[in-house]
Formats: structure tokens, sequence, C-alpha cells
């Protein structure tokens, strides 16, 4: 009992003793540093164990002081459990550790610049590994950075050479810390060039030396530059607050740490495709080593002029005091706090951020601080740039991050990247101006805050004015090169609404630009127009010139992947389609055109994915022609030949299907939009879809299943399987009573859904063969407790031996969304 | 090393993960009998705490709760004869390459994987986490009297087993 003592309860003692042995040990694995023994990766999570562990201690303070309700600041989390640490556990051998905040440390004793430091190899004076001694300069903006002969603030003096990004350098071992313009910093001693003293170069400048593959491209065979690449697509509401690092690509965990929302990663060029088709990127940590993340949220910084007031000052003038606009949390912010400086009330803010519903302020959300008549301003703080900026920017939300250019590089390090973090209060407007792109930096998607004016120099009026943020999707294609000299060129822009609604304009490469103003010549700015079909490769006789229509070759009808011969997108003023098309030898062979592969449509437009099994279609519309769904799966069952387009339409992400000639069978899979969908929403939120149901593998003998089966779902970084049970049961079957009361499962198992930070996955699960039989199948996961049963989509199918029963006789494959099971009673 | 370059945003919720983490594995190990699998429910609980963060954060005994859901994954685990630990590391790595042998004297663990669930689950609620009766039966979602009664029974096997006076 809990009033026992150890000296009278000689069980409790043993109890205690072996539960103890086991949490020090579970906890010991986690927060206690072996480099001697342990791999880097391991290191590395031990690392952030070490961290977060601290910061968990401190988080005890946190969480019984929930009602202050404020964000909590990583040092200063680290710094209450260092207080409260047993100094046996306490972190040792960083003699000099730079600290953020307060004073200054002091300098360590000023080596001689034509002194050798002693050091012990690969750790320098201040503690740090350091690789081998070499590193790579990438500088505070990867532009490359100063050799100093001597650590000390920079002031322009004392330059041994400027070291290009990318150079490799040489750790001699020295490491002190000094002031610099922006905060102490640790400064690193590097090789100098040959015959010339040692030199001193920020520490913060270098990176951990990269691999063979430097330059070019990475080891998915994509280029991937070496400048910062933002975290993004990652709804503010994300309940990890950014993107989360891995140790290794496509794994659950170990977690090494979250990057928040525009976050900065710099990839080293290591990238993995996973297994569901994600390319994941290795990154720097700021520990110098190495970690992974989902490389489809990281966007490229990309150039753009950006005319505004920045530089961390509230809103100036009257001309924007009564507009909404968007917040950063801070470390130390309460919400009431935040209420009284903009002069709202918390329920005001609590009615505009819906998000927050109560939960935990986050240092780094984005809240939204609504209009107010009576706002009142703070008198402007910090510096102000107002002008143009020529840049390699990216805004998001209210923030503005310069990485690198000519025209901020001067002000470096006074704006460097430790404060690339910028409030930023449009005041005239956002400008995208052609001016500064190179085409090749048109390509990709910018978000754009503040006022988007579209200008017709023709027109006084802005053809179209929207608000922020906004996607921007540059295409980057030119429509028209300049036709005489000093004309200016036409260059396509797309820009998605907040809402999805679609506007794509050509833009004039006009110097207008830098003066904010936007020329739109495209005559197809109405959001709601419909989707006008882009002429095709070769028309075909009977269909309209503007009808997509190409004829294939045999494909090797023993493949089904063969079966697809071309699937792409295109793009006009209006829309994005997908057009899908199959070869006309697709099953001459086996006459069976029952068989077509599956063909996932991602929401990402980018993203099509086909899969290399065929699956068969339960049931058919009466439509021949045009078939429109609200949202969810869309089955459809046509009649032989190859000759079709698929046509996407951007806006809404609603499906349109046409049948152009004698179609064979589709499937076009999207995401549901809401509403009566094929989704399974489980009592917890979490959604499963069956995108790729069970089916026979016909091209076989006998009873194999194709083993490919398709489930999307809302992944989510902690979610390591999904379960999935398939029962065999009578060929009549009635489902409700079956599912009312289902008997034990003939095949329970996990599977994979690992590598979806937060987002949707599609997810493969691979199934065994089934006797000949009737079955029914759900994919999903079993809630926390199991009072609330088990849910997820499901199927009803029939296995039958495709050469001795036949085919076709029976529907093959029934769809069950929202199965949910009853509760089973604990055993 | 000082580096500028990342802002580690420090979520409520992380900081709940990393603090419970090692004792809701010790209590989801002790249930299931297995290391792995207690560390591996132990996340899945958490995972499910993240995913309601709003409401756990707000009840008075997060921590509670998540042991709740943690001791039924547990025992639903052992009932389902499912090895969810070997699909989990099929997946990916676990988070940490810990030892698969528990710690401390094997022969306790052996004898008190001979006890039924829930008294594996009040045994190492009272003698890991030292909580209350009343607690335990609050997480168990027993009554005080069937928490008292799992525990004194649990003792009586344990001592039994191990040649051990239970005081």
């Amino acid at each position: 009992m809990a009033d026992q003592t150890p000296s009278d309860d000689p069980l409790g003692n043993r109890l205690r003793a072996i539960f103890a042995a086991e949490h020090a040990d579970i906890e010991r694995h986690q927060v206690v540093p072996d480099p001697a023994t342990n791999p880097a990766p391991f290191q590395k999570w031990i690392r952030f164990a070490m961290a977060t562990a601290l910061i968990a201690i401190a988080g005890f303070v946190f969480i019984s002081n929930r009602s202050n309700e404020r964000a909590l600041e990583p040092e200063v989390a680290a710094q209450i459990l260092n207080d409260k640490m047993p100094d046996d556990q306490k972190p040792t051998g960083t003699p000099a550790v730079i600290t953020r905040s307060g004073q200054p440390p002091a300098l360590l004793a000023q080596p001689s610049v034509t002194e050798r430091v002693p050091y012990q190899t690969g750790v320098n004076l201040c503690g740090d590994n350091y690789n081998n001694q070499a590193r790579v300069v990438l500088g505070p903006n990867g532009k490359g950075a100063p050799a100093l002969t001597a650590p000390k603030a920079f002031d322009g003096s004392g330059i041994a050479r400027e070291v290009p990004s990318g150079f490799v350098v040489d750790l001699v071992g020295g490491c002190t810390a000094a002031d610099t313009s922006i905060g102490p910093r640790e400064w690193y001693e590097i090789q100098g060039v040959a015959g010339k003293p040692t030199e001193w170069i920020r520490s913060d400048y270098l990176l951990t030396q990269l691999g063979p593959n430097l330059p070019g491209a990475n080891e998915c065979g994509v280029p991937v530059p070496l400048v910062a690449h933002f975290v993004w697509n990652i709804s503010a509401s994300d309940p990890d607050g950014g993107l989360v690092a891995h140790v290794a690509a496509g794994v659950d965990e170990p977690i090494t740490r979250i990057i928040g929302i525009g976050g900065v990663a710099i990839p080293t060029r290591g990238c993995v495709l996973t297994t569901n088709g994600s390319a994941w990127y290795e990154i720097f940590a700021p520990d110098g080593s190495f970690d992974w993340v989902n490389a489809r949220y990281l966007q490229i910084t990309v150039q753009a002029c950006i005319v505004g007031e920045q530089f961390g000052s509230p809103p100036q003038g009257a001309a924007i005091a009564n507009e909404p606009f968007s917040y950063i949390v801070v470390p130390g912010d309460a919400l009431r706090s935040i209420a009284e400086r903009y002069n709202v009330t918390i329920d005001v803010l609590n009615r505009a951020n819906p998000e927050l519903n109560g939960g935990p302020l986050i240092a780094g959300a984005l809240i939204r601080i609504p209009g107010a008549a009576t706002m009142t301003r703070e008198p402007p703080t910090g510096k102000h740039l107002i002008g143009p900026i020529n840049g390699r920017a990216v805004v998001d939300g209210s923030r503005v991050a310069f990485i690198s250019s000519p025209d901020t590089a001067r002000l470096d390090p006074i704006v460097s990247i430790s404060d690339m973090f910028y409030q930023w209060y449009p005041a005239n407007g956002v400008v995208i101006g052609a001016p500064c792109f190179q085409e090749e930096q048109l390509r990709g998607p910018v978000c754009l805050a503040g006022e988007i004016r579209v200008l017709n120099l023709q027109q006084p009026e802005p053809i179209w004015t929207g608000t922020g943020p906004l996607t921007a999707w540059r295409t980057g294609r030119i429509i028209a090169p300049p036709q005489a000299p000093g004309e200016n060129e036409l260059i396509e822009i797309s820009i998605l609404t907040e809402q999805h609604a679609q506007l794509t304009g050509v833009f004039d490469s006009s110097d207008d630009f830098t003066n904010e103003h936007c020329l739109l010549t495209g005559s197809d700015l109405l959001a709601d127009q419909p989707c006008t079909r882009v002429a095709g490769a070769g028309p075909t006789a009977g269909l309209g010139t503007n009808e997509i229509n190409r004829s294939w070759a045999a494909g090797n009808s023993a493949s089904g992947a063969d079966h697809v011969h071309d699937i792409r997108t295109e793009s006009n003023n209006d829309c994005t389609r997908i057009v899908i098309e199959f070869g006309k030898g697709a099953n001459q062979a086996e006459s069976r055109a029952s068989v077509l592969p599956a063909v996932v449509v991602d929401q990402q437009l980018d993203s099509v994915r086909i899969t290399a099994d065929g699956w068969q279609l339960h049931s058919a519309f009466d439509d021949p022609d045009r078939i429109e769904y609200e949202g969810g799966i869309g089955l459809f069952t046509l009649t032989f030949s190859y000759e079709f387009a698929v046509e996407l339409m951007h806006q809404e992400m609603e499906p349109h299907v046409r049948f152009l000639n004698n179609p064979a069978r589709v499937v076009i899979d999207l995401f549901p939009t809401g509403g009566a969908d094929q989704t399974a929403t489980g009592p917890f939120g979490e959604q499963f879809v069956l995108r790729g149901p069970i089916q026979q593998d016909l091209s076989a003998r006998g009873i194999p299943v194709n083993n490919k089966v398709v489930v999307a779902g809302f992944g989510r970084p902690f979610e390591a399987a999904g379960l999935y049970r398939i029962w065999a049961v009578a060929d009549d079957v009635d489902l409700n009573a079956f599912l009312a009361n289902p008997h034990a499962p003939i095949i329970e198992e996990f599977f994979a859904t690992s590598g979806w930070a937060e987002a949707w996955g599609t997810f493969f699960v691979d199934l065994p063969d089934l006797e000949p039989g009737t079955y029914v199948a759900v994919f999903g996961e079993l809630p926390p407790a199991d009072e609330l049963g088990f849910y997820g989509t499901g199927q009803l199918f029939r296995i039958v031996d495709a050469l001795t029963e036949g085919y076709g006789s029976w529907p093959k494959a029934v769809l069950l969304p929202n199965v949910q099971l009853p509760p089973e009673p604990f055993g | 090393m000082a580096n500028d370059f990342e802002r580690i945003i420090v979520s409520e919720f992380e900081i709940f993960y990393r603090s419970q983490f090692a004792s809701l594995a010790v209590v989801a190990g002790t249930v299931a009998s297995d290391r792995s699998a207690g560390e591996a429910i132990a996340r899945e609980a958490l995972a499910k705490a993240n995913l309601q963060w709003a409401k756990v954060a707000v009840l008075d005994k997060p921590d509670a709760w998540v042991r709740r859901i943690a001791i039924n994954l547990a025992i639903g685990q052992k009932r389902r004869s499912v090895n969810k630990v070997k699909a989990l590391f099929k997946v990916g790595p676990t988070a940490v390459a810990i030892a698969e042998t528990r710690r401390g004297d094997p022969a306790v663990w052996a004898a008190i994987d001979k006890l039924a669930p829930k008294q594996r689950a009040v045994i190492a609620l009272h003698y890991l986490e030292d909580r209350p009766v009343t607690e335990i039966a609050q997480i168990i979602n027993i009554s005080v009297s069937a928490t008292t009664s799992h525990l004194h029974n649990a003792c009586i096997k344990l001592a039994d087993m191990l040649g051990e006076s239970h005081g």
C-alpha cells in the first residue's frame, strides 16, 4: 500500500525495485546520450530526447499552471529543468555554452592567430563535434561568409577572405564566443589559405560536410539547391505545430524535432523515395547531424519583388487600422495580453480563431486579430525597410522571410538569418513582379499575404482584388516573348484564392510591377467559368477539335501497368485536368475488359499514381456520357474500347468525366468534398476510404488475391499502423446482421500508415491469398477504448476460381463505407 | 552549437508526451507482459491524447486518462493475441533501441506475468507510481472495493509465488 514502508513490506520492496529499474532503463535510454557506443542517428535522437526531457520536466510546471495559458519558450523550459535536475544527470562537457538570452557569456581566452590551439580531435574547445574537421560554408544567406583574422563583431574590418558558399574548410579545433552585432556567437577556427595563419568564422555559417552528391541532383534525381526550404502546407492548427522530422525517411519514429510552420530546412541532397511514393529529404539538423522530412511539406524559397513595410513594427497608418491581420504568438504571450495590446476582447479573439478551441497557445502560431474601430497602435519600434526588396522571399501569412538578396546582403549581419522572421504589414499591397524573376525561378507556388491587386493598365480600377493569404501558382510559362525591343513578355501566373477559386492570368513583365501594377492581359478571369477543353495531340473523327484523343499501340496485356499509356495534367487558363489514356490493346488477349488498372488521382494534381494492379468494378451508372459526383469514389462500368479522357476541374476538386468513344473502365477517385461520401470517419476523427478495393488476380490460375489494396486515410505522425480484419461469410450473408455481431475474423493484421505527417495519405495493404469464398473486410483502426468498437471502411467481395467458375456472374465488390462494428468485451 | 536556423515550437502536448512516456510504457508493458508492446502502447495511447488534446488537456488528470487508454489497449492486445509490436516493427524503427529484456529480478517479472491483466495493472499503478487505490479505481474504471480486492489478491499470489511475506 502507499503508506507501506520498504522495511515492513519485502514484497512491495521487490515490486518497487523492478518497476523502478524498468522505468529508469526506459527513461535512461531516452535521455542519456552515449556518444561512444551509439550510431549517429541514435545520438541525434538522444540529444533531442534529452532536450525534450528537460522541457518535459518543466512541462509539469507549465501544465500545472495552465490557467496562465502562456506560450513557453524552450530555453525557459530547459532552464527550469536544469534547476531541477540532479547534478549527476546534467549534461557535461560543454564548457562554453552560448546562451541566447540574458548576458552574453564571458569570452574565452582569445587565442593568438599565430598560435595553434590545442584540441582534441573531433571535439573543439566549445565541446562541439565537428565531423572529421571539415565543414562546408553556407554563410548567413547561402552566400558564403567572411573569415576573419580574429573572432569579433563584424564591422567590415579584419576580413582574411570571403569564403564562398559550398566551400569546404578545415576546422582546426579552436572555438570561442564573441559578440557580434546580433549577440554572442560561437566562432570556429579554420585552416587559412596555404601559408597563412588560421582564420575564424562564425559557427552558424558552417554546415557539416556534405556527401559526394554536392552539387547536383539529389539522390532521387531531383535538383535540390542548397538554399533554405520553408515548411509550408501544414495547417496552422496542426497539433504538432509544424513539420515533424524523423531520424530516417518514411518512418514514424523516432521523431527528432518539429520544425515550425515557416521554419527553415536545408536539404543535404539526400533523398529517399518511400514505398508510398513520397519523397523524403535529408536535411541538416541544428546539432550538426541530419534528419529527414517528407519533402511534400517543403517549399523552396523563390524570388519575389515585395513592396511593403516590415521588420517587427505594429501596423502603421489609419488605412489598415480597421483591417484584420495576423499575429505570431511569441513565448510569453497570453491571449489576454494580445487582446489588450490590440484593443479587442478575448471573446473576439476566440471567435476569430476557432481553431484555438480553448487549447494551448503555441509559440509560433498565427492567430487572427480582427479589426477594431477604436484600435490603438503602439508606436513603431525597430527598423523599417520600406521599398522594393528583391530577395529570396516567401510570404506566409503575416510573416516575411528574407534569405538572400543583393539588396539585403549589405545589411548583413543586421538583417541576418536570426532576424529573418518579420512581422509584415503591407502598406502598399503586394506586388509580384517579373523583373525579379528569371524564367526558371517563376515556377512553383508562393504564398502571398496582404492585398493582391490585379490591374489592367487600360482600366482605372483593379480587375480583381483579394486579400491574403493566397496561393499563387506560378507556372513560369512565357506566353509571348517580347515582340520588339523594349516590349514586355507575357508570363502566365495563376492565383488560387483561399476559397480555391482559381484565377489565371497572363502578366506582363512590365517594369510597372515595381510600381505596384500588374498588367493582366488574359480574358478568362472569371472564377466560375467552366473548364474549357484544350486541344489535344490529334483530333479524331467525330470529336471536336478541342477533344483530347490519342491512340496508342497495343500494350502488353499481361501487365496491368501497361494498360495505361499516358497520364498527364494539362492546364488552360481556367482549370487543370488530368488526362488518362488507355491503350487499345489493353485487354485484347484475354478478352477481359473488366480488368483495368486502378487509377488513383490524388488531391494534388502533380501527384498522380497508378497502381500496377487491376480491379473489378461493382456498379455502373446510367449516364454514359457525363457523370458528376458530389464527392467520394466514383465507379464507372463501361464497355470495351480504350479511348477516353478524364478531366477534372481544379475548382472545388469536382470530377467531371466524359467518355469519348466506347470507353473501357476507369476509376476516378477523389478526395471527398464533404457531406455524404464514401469516407469512414471514426469516433476520433480518423478517416479511411477504400480507394483500391480488394480484387482477385485473374491473370493467375487458382485463387491468388491481388495483394495491393489501396486505403487512403488521414495519417498522423504518431500513428504507426492501421488495422484490417477479414471475415469469411456465407455467400448469402445478411450484411446488417453480420456487422451487428461479427464472429472471429480469419485475418487480423496491421498495415503501415507511416510517412504521412498530418495529412491524407495513401496506404498499401498486402493481402494473403484467399480460398474461393465470400468475405467481408474492414480497414480502419481500433479506437483507444474497446467499448467503442472497430470502425473503418469495408468491402464485401467474393473470390472465385476464375478458370472453373467463370467470371462476372456476381458483383465482385461491394463497398461498405462507415462500418462500425460493435464493442468487444474485455477478455 | 548556437544555431539560428530553427525554432523549436514547444507544444503543451509535446511536454506531456515526454513526461508521461516512460511510466506509461512500464504500466502498459506490465499489463501486456511485453516491454516492447508497452512502449508501442504508450505511444499509441499518447497519440490518442494528441488527437483530442484540446479536450484531454483540460481534464483534471490527463495522466489518468491516458493510462486508462493504455491499460485498455494492453488488455485488448493480449486478448486479440495479435502482436502489434511486430507490425509496428515492420513499419519502422522504434523510438529507442532498448533491450527486450525487462530490468530487475526476472523471477518477480515472471510472477507478475502470471497475474490477471487487471491485477497487473493495479500492481503497476500502485508500486510504480504510488497511486492510491481510489485513483487506480478511477483509471481502471472499476469500483474502489474491486480495486482493493485486485490489489490484495495480486499481492497474495505474488507473495506465494515468490516465497515472500506480504505485509
